[in-house]
């Protein structure tokens, strides 16, 4: 495990006594408790996560602009100052290199979040593209990034640091002084629910993130949660995790997340075929499934339908806490998208599905 | 630490058996187990009368994450499985001894009880994985 990176936070989760596994070249929590617990502690409370292996860097400099269009499929006239938007990184073919959060500081001035498998690729994606000699590429490699999630994490941040965020929206972002040193912190997250993302760019030493992490979990709403109920949280809440539901081979259009595609941008990579796939359809979509026969759906099971024709596959599956039921994002072939129920293949037996809205739960709007 | 119980046998795939005098036994799963497990969430369990070899996948066990099978400690004949823990799998969490038992079984081959570990020699195995 010596090759392993640790965050500023591993001697916390060590601490905790959390189980720590090795996640993309990282050494995170898994779980503290129970994922289970974790998960619903999250859907009433606020759950506080370490996910500092995640990427974050900020290009600025008067190509900056140009690039993020050339790359994703986004108009940064369209994005006011200090919004973030969802969006991708896109190769050639329209497939997703990598789902990134773009926060606009100013015309010039981007910040993005990267996921941590695929952070590497895509800063020398951004940096192939700088050919002006001015606009810069800041990796803040060490930065902390922590994620406070649930209806009641933002009270409990307002109430912890004196501070009024009923301006911050969501999708927004702002530089707060916490403790005295700068953070940026977003009104984003993973997990379905309102929620801060919290991180600190600028020359971070373990000693900051420790006392804003201990401030955070003092108060009795909150508790450290895992990677492991993230999942579940992200699941539930119909959002796709990259490497599964998201790949190289996959286009926004068959992911079902045309919404974050801005039309107005005609240059981004794989445009044409974003556009012949808007125009003529796509060979398969992804959806949700939920299980309605006893089972759980995994990652990788194959979707017939009832007439035993293979359908599809599935991308992201698994448990679901809050309705105790199992769900899934699959991928099935466009012919069959019509239809609503289907079988999945589990150790050679065939169970019964149905098709569900991506989203299986929405968090109650205050 | 992981409790291990003195009067059962266990296996290296982290299952108990309990021996009974009439050539039957009882097995589950270990407390190491369903720790290492977290959340069990779905349990799979043969059909009454289903006879397995030694070693072979005889139950699945499901996770918040993932699945995970178990196998036959012994060559057998499954004579009752245990419902409750179909209809409750967090049961395997809270007593993997007691209430949480997965099967009673019929020993086909008393040869095969030499392959099992007696609580000492499992807790020193539970040990070398720590």
């Amino acid at each position: 495990m010596t090759d392993l990176k640790r965050t500023f936070l591993t001697d916390q989760h060590n601490n905790l006594a959390a189980k720590l596994v090795p996640f993309a070249g990282y050494f995170m929590p898994v779980q503290y408790s129970s994922m289970i617990e974790e998960h619903n502690w999250v859907r009433k409370h606020a759950g506080l996560f370490d996910i500092s292996h995640m990427g974050i860097i900020r290009i600025e400099g008067p190509q900056a602009a140009q690039i993020l269009e050339n790359l994703c499929p986004l108009n940064t006239q369209n994005i006011s100052n200090h919004q973030c938007k969802y969006s991708f990184i896109l190769n050639e073919h329209a497939g997703v290199e990598d789902d990134i959060i773009v926060t606009k500081e100013s015309e010039n001035s981007f910040i993005i979040v990267l996921n941590a498998g695929c952070k590497e690729k895509d800063i020398s994606l951004i940096k192939e593209q700088i050919t002006d000699g001015q606009t810069q590429l800041s990796y803040f490699e060490d930065a902390p990034l922590i994620a406070l999630q649930g209806p009641e994490a933002v009270s409990v941040f307002e109430s912890c640091y004196q501070t009024d965020l009923s301006s911050l929206k969501f999708m927004q972002a702002t530089f707060l002084q916490l403790n005295g040193k700068q953070a940026f912190v977003s009104r984003t997250g993973y997990t379905g629910e309102d929620g801060l993302e919290i991180a600190l760019l600028h020359y971070p030493t373990e000693d900051d993130i420790v006392e804003i992490w201990q401030q955070l979990l003092k108060h009795t709403e909150v508790k450290p949660i895992g990677l492991g109920a993230r999942d579940t949280l992200r699941l539930e809440a119909g959002l796709a995790l990259y490497g599964q539901d998201l790949t190289t081979d996959i286009t926004p259009i068959e992911a079902s997340l045309s919404w974050a595609i801005d039309n107005t941008n005609t240059v981004f990579n794989g445009r044409n075929i974003i556009e012949e796939q808007k125009s003529e359809g796509v060979k398969r979509k992804r959806v949700g499934l939920k299980l309605t026969d006893k089972g759980m759906l995994r990652e990788g099971y194959k979707v017939f339908t009832t007439a035993h024709e293979p359908a599809g596959i599935i991308s992201s599956g698994g448990y679901c806490p809050t309705t105790g039921e199992s769900i899934a994002q699959a991928y099935i072939d466009a012919a069959y998208l019509t239809h609503s129920e289907f079988y999945i293949e589990i150790r050679k037996k065939m169970v019964k599905a149905e098709k569900h809205p991506l989203r299986f739960y929405s968090a109650k709007k205050n | 630490m992981s409790e291990v119980r003195d009067e059962l046998k266990y296996t290296e795939e982290h299952e108990w058996v309990l021996l009974h005098a009439d050539d039957t036994a009882t097995i589950g799963i270990t407390d190491y187990a369903q720790s290492s497990l977290g959340d069990l969430v779905f349990v799979e369990l043969p059909e009454e009368g289903t006879t397995f070899d030694q070693n072979e996948e005889m139950a699945v066990v499901e996770s918040v994450k993932a699945a995970s099978e178990i196998y036959a400690p012994l060559s057998c004949e499954v004579l009752e499985v245990n419902k409750e823990v179909e209809e409750a799998p967090e049961l395997l969490n809270n007593h993997p001894y007691d209430d949480a038992w997965i099967a009673r079984i019929k020993i086909t081959d008393k040869k095969e009880l030499e392959d099992l570990m007696s609580a000492d020699d499992y807790k020193d195995m539970l040990e070398g994985l720590v």
